[in-house]
């Protein structure tokens, strides 16, 4: 590699307190948080709605979260999309409903025996098919479903078990009580799907930050990759896809159950894989959350449309899911969670940045503009007001605290920047060029405001040339050359590497001796 | 088994098999060009029965007539589709990678909207198309045969060669067959890539059209009647080999004859099975089709 000195050749990052490198929770509290929200409300909501049709639409709105969530758990996580989840939802139901009708065992036990069936089936289907990529893998799992669904649809009996083919069978009135699953009225079916949906949750966020998470994570990034860090695909693919798929039929159990019907059209069919999919990925495959937002989300139109125009314009709720779909694909590839994270969210989780070419609200104060940034954790005003002027003094300002920014010199606008980031109350500050353009004095005198704020516990991140500073402020210096690292490490070590020294002052340099 | 049963239900399969080749053409050809998985093949199909539907209803034109009309529209209908549609996400694809699953989730979109508009639009009921030809079989020796199906299956050979002499001698067919080979190239020799997808996409839906006008008039037609046949056409087009026009015609013929001699050994709807099964193997033992290159 050929070097010239150029100010882009060498872009040294200092940073100030070593140990965290990251605030711990980025996206994990806010989401949460509303997901809590939402089952508390749950919770409540029977003792208020007494209207059983809108009971029955919000049982059906959770058992699709339910589905979507459990969808998600194989094909968000290792990034494959299945169009034959269904299957598992109607081996759930027949088993369940079987176990009850024939040999008059409880839906609770049917149901395990119905996902550990369902699991097994995941784990034969998967194995052969798990190395198909992409569309050819959906394609398959479509091939699969329906192979069971039209052999279910054309048969009676299975080891002398009436199943009914295409008919379907119905689940008969046996008692009104926990035991046989069976209530008089639609409120212990909700308190169930609730529980289901919040253990689903429950564990989906487990699961993403255990060792499977992760593994799956790194195999749906690049499964080459994660081979070479000793991770095997297959194994936890498959451990995924049992999972899932023991999930799946619970709810499909739950279903049958409480429809008291089933058959294998509704309760295996295409379309039903389709609306788990369709409500993960809009929503958000691959989140703890994105599933529940999706079915949140689309689940109500369906219930609305089939409450309110009854008979009519049938399809109706499935041409909007068509065209969110669409949309989603186009213009949402990450799902509707995904705006969560957007900056405002990325700053309100703790992190602060400021800009190369500094960017302080014109035609405000430079007192307001430091109070903006204050409310984000403040709602109150006049804290925020204290604080602000709490920092102007820390940057010496407050003698211009009444001066529009717009009249500010730049090294002013560069610290009334500084201050607004500061003003959020940041964990993690990342700062672009902070001396470019600043005299030798001014660069000095934010040195020293950043060491401060390092000092108060606040880890800075600082993309700088010049060396002076660097070396003055950095705990680790990472040194970037074209695009690639090339020193890592304490400032005192990195200044004498070669490469380092190379990328700064060309070949030539080295080479002689200097 | 009986010599001529078999016999007479090899060649029903084969003049079966004749015509789902014909409909998973343009499913072969836009899959083999932009490399997109088309979910919503099967409703351009059920759109077309639905023109061929209410061209006679309202109108009293013979099904075979509207294909006139029908090929046409459709092929605006799949150039409008790809052009506002799919056009974006490639696009994109261009600046990012993007999984090809997110095509086929588009296209599962526009299934479900085509679908159910439909659904919406023309209610659940089944509906017939009737020909003006009287006469409904034809004997092949001591073999009564459908003549629907047989329009339907020499239509499809018909339509295959001359996609095929199109595709091979014309300049916006060998634009075509350029850009599904490199598109990159492709658009470095003046090729206009962009407009080449939309005439595909328009000219699947173009073929699938007129394989729509000829089997309604024994398919009984409902607005979901797409979705199995979408299914079928994928399973011709991974058997064949994607993009092949001969090996969608020997994929369709291969799946006719399977399910049609499956069918004399158990319940024909349970004959599907066979060719599902034999979907997935093929897809884990020779990916590439019978007809397709590495």
């Amino acid at each position: 590699m050929k070097t010239s000195i150029s100010p882009n050749v060498g872009v040294a990052t200092g940073e100030a307190v070593l140990p965290p490198l990251m605030p711990a929770a980025t996206n994990a509290g806010l989401p949460m948080k509303g997901v809590v929200a939402v089952l508390l409300l749950g919770l409540l909501l029977p003792v208020v709605v007494h209207d059983e049709f809108i009971l029955h639409s919000l049982i059906m709105v959770f058992y699709f979260a339910y589905l979507a969530s459990a969808w998600n758990l194989m094909c968000g996580y290792v990034g494959q999309v299945s169009f034959g989840h269904s299957v598992f939802s109607g081996i759930g139901g027949y088993v369940s409903v079987l176990l009850l009708t024939a040999a008059g065992i409880t839906p609770w036990l049917g149901m395990l025996v119905g996902g550990v069936l369902s699991a097994v089936v995941a784990v034969l289907i998967g194995y052969p098919t798990m190395r198909l990529r992409g569309p050819y893998f959906a394609l398959t799992t479509i091939a699969f479903a329906e192979i069971i669904r039209i052999w279910f649809e054309n048969t009676d009996t299975i080891f002398g078990i009436a199943i009914k083919g295409a008919e379907g069978l119905s689940v008969p009135l046996v008692g009104t009580d926990w035991t046989v699953f069976q209530f008089e009225s639609k409120v212990p079916y909700y308190y169930i799907i609730l529980v289901m949906l919040a253990i689903i949750v429950g564990m989906t966020a487990a699961m993403e930050r255990s060792r499977l998470g992760a593994c799956l994570k790194a195999i749906r990034g690049d499964r080459d990759a994660a081979e070479s860090l000793g991770i095997n695909p297959a194994k936890y693919t498959l451990m995924a896809y049992a999972l899932s798929a023991f999930m799946t039929a619970l709810g499909g159990s739950f279903y049958a159950m409480f429809i008291r019907y089933i058959n294998p059209e509704r309760n295996m069919g295409v379309e039903l894989s389709i609306d788990m999919a369709l409500m993960s990925i809009i929503g958000g495959q691959g989140t703890v959350i994105g599933p529940l937002v999706g079915a949140l989300f689309l689940a109500p139109v369906a219930e609305l449309s089939r409450t309110y125009l009854g008979g009519q314009l049938i399809g109706l709720h499935l041409v909007l899911y068509g065209l969110v779909l669409i949309l989603a694909v186009l213009y949402l590839p990450k799902g509707l969670v995904h705006p969560l994270m957007r900056p405002w969210n990325v700053c309100k989780a703790g992190l602060a940045r400021t800009f190369q070419l500094s960017k302080p609200f014109g035609g405000m104060s430079t007192r307001e503009n430091l109070v903006v940034g204050g409310l984000v954790k403040n709602n109150d005003r006049r804290r925020s007001e204290a604080k602000a002027d709490e920092l102007l003094d820390f940057l010496g300002m407050s003698a211009l605290a009444r001066t529009d920014a717009d009249d500010l010199t730049a090294f002013e606008r560069r610290k009334v920047e500084l201050g607004r980031a500061l003003s959020t109350e940041p964990s993690l500050l990342l700062m672009d060029e902070v001396v470019a353009g600043a005299t030798p004095q001014e660069a000095m005198i934010m040195v020293g405001l950043i060491k401060e704020i390092r000092n108060q516990g606040v880890t800075v991140l600082i993309i700088e040339h010049v060396m002076k500073v660097i070396m003055g402020l950095s705990d680790r210096v990472i040194v970037m050359h074209l695009g690639e690292l090339i020193a890592n490490g304490e400032p005192s070590s990195v200044v004498t590497q070669p490469d380092v020294l190379k990328a700064y002052f060309g070949g030539d340099y080295v080479e002689a001796g200097a | 088994m009986d010599f001529y049963v078999l016999s007479y239900s090899a060649i029903n399969g084969i003049v079966v098999g004749a015509m789902l080749g014909g409909i998973a053409l343009g499913l072969s050809l836009i899959f083999g060009v932009l490399r997109i998985v088309n979910f919503a093949h099967g409703s351009f199909l059920m759109l077309a029965m639905y023109i061929a539907f209410w061209m006679q209803h309202l109108a009293g034109i013979d099904p075979y007539l509207s294909v006139l009309i029908a090929a046409p529209l459709m092929f605006g209908i799949g150039f409008f589709v790809q052009a506002y549609i799919i056009a974006p996400l490639i696009k994109r694809e261009r600046a990012l990678v993007v999984e090809p699953i997110s095509a086929l989730l588009l296209t599962a979109g526009v299934y479900i909207v085509v679908d159910n508009l439909a659904l919406m639009s023309f209610g659940p009921n089944v509906r017939s198309v009737t020909s003006a030809i009287e006469s409904t079989t034809v004997m092949l020796g001591e073999y009564p045969l459908n003549t629907f199906r047989l329009v339907a299956a020499f239509a499809a050979l018909a339509m295959a060669l001359l996609v095929s002499l199109w595709l091979a001698r014309t300049d916006m067919g060998r634009a075509i067959r350029a850009t599904a080979l490199n598109r990159d190239a492709a658009a470095m020799s003046g090729i206009n890539v962009p407009f080449v997808y939309n005439v595909t996409f328009g000219l699947g839906c173009a073929m699938v059209a007129v394989m729509g006008c000829l089997i309604a008039p024994f398919i009984p037609l409902t607005p979901n009647v797409g979705l199995s046949f979408g299914i079928k056409s994928f399973i011709v087009v991974v058997l064949g080999g994607i993009g092949s026009i001969t090996g969608s015609l020997l994929g369709g013929v291969v799946i006719g004859l399977f399910e049609s001699v499956a069918a004399q050994f158990v319940a024909t709807p349970t004959a599907a099975i066979f060719s599902l099964g034999l979907f997935i193997v093929i897809l884990l033992v020779r990916p590439q089709g019978l007809m397709g290159r590495k």
